[in-house]
C-alpha cells in the first residue's frame, strides 16, 4: 500500500486505530468469506450476482428492477425535539448514503440532477462510497469527486463496511470532513449542537462511541453518523438525541410492501428502513442511493433524505 | 438499583462507560431475546433448559453429562515467544473462565479442591460468574468470594455477557482487580510485561481495545483478556502476543471427538478451543470450570488452564 497514505493515517487516527483498521482490511482481502456480524455475508459471495441476476431475468423482473434503482426519491423527515437550542430550529440536514458510486452510474447521474438546487444547512454521508467491499479503490474516489462537486460545504461522512479507511485522505482533500470515532461543534448565533460520527461497526468493528462521545458536553443536543444502526443500543444509552445510519438498503429486494428479504444486519425489523425511535434517542436507517451486489432493486425505491430538526 | 453501586461505578468507568453498560444491561434484563452478536441466543430461550434436559434423559445420558460437569480437567498450555523478557521466561498464569458458579456447586468445590496447592504466578479470570445472564447477583458474588479465598493474589478478572457490572464493586472489595478496558504493568526485576483486559464484546458490546492499550508503549510484551475470543481480529492487528478467553465452553455438548454442535459465538471453528494462532497473536479459549443453561458437559470436559511462558 501507499507509504504516504499509510503515514497521513497514522497521524489521523493514531496508530493503533489505523493499524487496526488496515489489518482486518488485509485479511478481508485475502479471505472474501467474512467473519462480521453476519456469518454468511451474501455480499461477498462471487456467485450471488449471478445468481441475483439469473433469477430475476427468469421471472422477467430484471429490467424493471435495474430501472427501480435509477429513481431516486427524495424523502422529507420532521424530527421535534425539546433539546434543540432554539436557533436550530428549521436546521436542514442532507442525507446520503449508500452510494455504491463505482456500481451506481445512473443512480448517482439522477442524484447530481436531484440534489443540484436544493436547499440544506448540512451534508452528511453515511458510508459506502464503493460497490465492492475489497479490491481497487479510485473509481469510488472518481465517483464521490463527482458528486461532491454539486454538494455545498460543510459536508461530513463515516465509513461503511464497503469502505477502505486508504480513501479518507483523498475524500477529505475534497472537503469531507471525515468523522472516524471524532465530534465537531456546529455553531448557530452563539448557540451549538454536536455532529460525531464512528467508523465501521459492522464488519471492521472500529467503532469506538466512548472516544467519539468523549468531547460532548452532557445534556448538549448530540447527532451520531454511523454507516450500520445496529449500534443503536450504544448511542442511546451515549445519550444521543439522533442516529442518522444506513447500510440495510431496506432490503434492496423486497416483497411487496416493502417487506426486506434479508438486511444484512443484526437488528429488529422495525428499524431496517425509516424513522424509528429507542428510548430518548430517534434514529433513521435511510435505504440508500445506490445498491449492491447487483444494482437491482424491488419494492424498495432508493432515497436521499432531508431531515428538518424542529425544536419541540 | 443500589445508588451507592451506581455512584461507585460512575467513578470507576467514568459517567458514559457506565450509563451505557447499565442502559444495556436494563433493556437486556426488559427483553430475554438479545440483540448481541447473534440474533437468537439460545441460552435466553426459556423452554430450552427442559428441551435440553429431557433430550438427554431419553438417550440415557444425563446423569453421564451432570457427573462430566464435576471432573475439571487442568491444563498446561506451554506458549513461546521471542519478545517475551526473559526474566519472564517460566511464568506461569493460572487461568479460570465461565465458572457460573451459582449454577455449578460441585464444580466449584472440586475446582477449589484443585487450586488450593497449585503454583502460579499471576491468576487471570475471563469472565461468566453468573450462571444466568440476568436476573440477581448476590449468590455469585458470593461463590466467587469462596472460590476467591483459595487463589493468591494478584488476581485479574473482565467481565463476561452472563455478569452485571454491578459485580465489580464486590468483586474487586475480595482482591479482584477487574480490567474494564483497562491495563496493568506486571514487574520483574527491571522488566516489564503488561496486561490488559476489556468489557465483554458479545453481548453489551462495550468493549475498548484502542483505550485498553492506550497505555502500553509500542513493542512490549502484552498480553489481552478478553471473554469471547470473537475480537480476535482486533487484538491481533492491535499488536497483542497473547489473547486468553473463553465464552464458548467448548460446545460443553459436544459430538464423540469433541466435535461441539453450537458455540454460541461468530468465531472460525478451530478458536472454540484450546490454542490457536492467528497472525502473530497466540491464542486460547478455556472452555471454562462451569457449565450453563444446564448443567451437563459431554464430550468435553471442564477445565482450568496453566499457562506457561517461554522466552524464545
Amino acid at each position: 500500500m501507499d507509504k504516504d497514505i499509510l503515514r497521513k493515517l497514522e497521524e489521523r487516527l493514531g496508530p493503533i486505530h489505523a493499524k487496526q483498521r488496515l489489518g482486518i482490511e488485509t485479511d478481508h482481502e485475502a479471505q472474501v468469506f467474512g467473519q462480521g456480524l453476519t456469518f454468511f455475508n451474501l455480499e461477498n459471495s462471487s456467485l450471488a450476482p449471478a445468481i441475483i441476476r439469473n433469477a430475476l431475468k427468469l421471472t422477467g423482473l430484471y429490467w424493471r428492477a435495474r430501472r427501480n434503482a435509477e429513481r431516486i426519491v427524495v424523502k422529507r423527515n420532521d424530527l421535534k425535539f425539546a433539546a434543540l437550542p432554539s436557533l436550530f430550529d428549521g436546521y436542514t440536514i442532507l442525507h446520503i448514503t449508500d452510494m455504491h458510486v463505482d456500481m451506481s452510474e445512473a443512480a448517482m447521474q439522477h442524484l447530481i440532477e436531484l440534489v443540484d438546487g436544493m436547499q440544506y444547512d448540512i451534508c452528511v454521508l453515511t458510508g459506502d462510497y464503493r460497490g465492492k467491499t475489497f479490491g481497487p479503490f479510485e473509481a469510488a474516489l472518481e465517483g464521490v469527486a463527482r458528486v461532491r462537486a454539486h454538494l455545498k460545504l460543510p459536508i461530513y461522512g463515516v465509513l461503511g463496511n464497503h469502505d477502505t479507511i486508504q480513501m479518507v485522505p483523498a475524500m477529505e482533500a475534497m472537503g469531507i470532513r471525515m468523522l472516524l470515532n471524532e465530534c465537531e461543534v456546529i455553531a448557530r448565533g452563539d448557540q451549538r449542537i454536536y455532529l460525531a460520527g464512528i467508523d465501521d461497526a459492522h464488519f471492521f468493528r472500529v467503532d469506538n462511541i466512548e472516544k467519539a462521545a468523549s468531547q460532548i458536553p452532557k445534556d448538549e443536543f448530540s447527532i451520531l453518523l454511523s454507516h450500520t444502526p445496529e449500534i443503536y443500543r450504544q448511542a442511546a444509552h451515549a445519550n444521543f438525541n439522533l442516529l442518522l445510519c444506513g447500510h440495510t438498503h431496506g432490503g434492496q429486494l423486497c416483497l411487496p410492501g416493502s417487506i426486506p428479504i434479508k438486511l444484512e444486519a443484526v437488528l429488529p425489523r422495525r428499524m431496517g428502513a425509516g424513522a424509528w425511535q429507542y428510548h430518548n434517542m430517534s434514529g433513521y436507517t435511510s435505504v440508500g442511493a445506490g445498491s449492491s451486489v447487483v444494482p437491482v432493486r424491488l419494492n424498495c425505491p432508493p432515497e436521499i433524505t432531508l431531515h428538518c430538526l424542529r425544536r419541540a | 438499583m443500589d445508588e451507592d453501586i451506581l455512584r461507585k461505578l460512575e467513578e470507576r468507568l467514568g459517567p458514559l462507560r457506565a450509563r451505557q453498560r447499565m442502559g444495556i444491561e436494563r433493556d437486556h434484563e426488559a427483553q430475554i431475546f438479545g440483540k448481541g452478536l447473534l440474533s437468537f441466543h439460545i441460552v435466553n430461550w426459556y423452554p430450552v433448559h427442559s428441551v435440553i434436559r429431557n433430550a438427554l434423559k431419553l438417550t440415557g445420558l444425563y446423569w453421564r453429562g451432570r457427573r462430566n460437569t464435576g471432573r475439571i480437567l487442568v491444563k498446561r498450555n506451554d506458549v513461546y515467544f521471542k519478545e517475551l523478557p526473559p526474566l519472564f521466561d517460566g511464568f506461569t498464569i493460572l487461568h479460570l473462565s465461565d465458572m457460573h458458579v451459582d449454577m455449578n456447586e460441585a464444580a466449584m468445590q472440586r475446582l477449589i479442591e484443585l487450586v488450593g496447592a497449585m503454583r502460579y504466578d499471576l491468576c487471570v479470570l475471563t469472565g461468566d460468574y453468573r450462571g444466568k445472564n440476568c436476573g440477581p447477583f448476590e449468590a455469585t458474588l458470593d461463590g466467587m468470594a469462596r472460590v476467591r479465598a483459595h487463589l493468591k493474589e494478584p488476581v485479574y478478572g473482565v467481565m463476561g455477557d452472563h455478569d452485571t457490572i454491578q459485580m465489580v464493586p464486590g468483586l474487586e472489595a475480595m482482591g479482584i482487580r477487574m480490567l474494564l478496558n483497562e491495563s496493568v504493568v506486571i514487574v520483574r526485576g527491571d522488566k516489564q510485561i503488561y496486561l490488559a483486559g476489556i468489557d465483554d464484546a458479545h453481548c453489551f458490546k462495550v468493549d475498548n481495545i484502542e483505550k485498553a492499550t492506550s497505555q502500553i508503549p509500542s513493542g512490549k510484551f502484552s498480553i489481552l483478556l478478553s471473554h469471547t475470543p470473537e475480537t480476535y481480529r482486533q487484538a491481533a492487528h492491535a499488536d497483542f502476543n497473547l489473547l486468553l478467553s473463553g465464552h464458548t465452553h467448548g460446545g460443553q455438548i459436544c459430538l464423540p471427538g469433541s466435535i461441539p454442535i453450537i458455540l454460541d459465538a461468530v468465531l472460525p471453528r478451530r478458536m472454540g478451543a484450546g490454542a490457536w494462532q492467528y497472525h502473530n497473536m497466540t491464542g486460547y479459549t478455556s472452555v471454562g470450570a462451569g457449565s450453563s443453561v444446564v448443567a451437563v458437559r459431554l464430550n468435553c470436559p471442564p477445565e482450568i488452564t496453566l499457562h506457561c511462558l517461554h522466552s524464545g
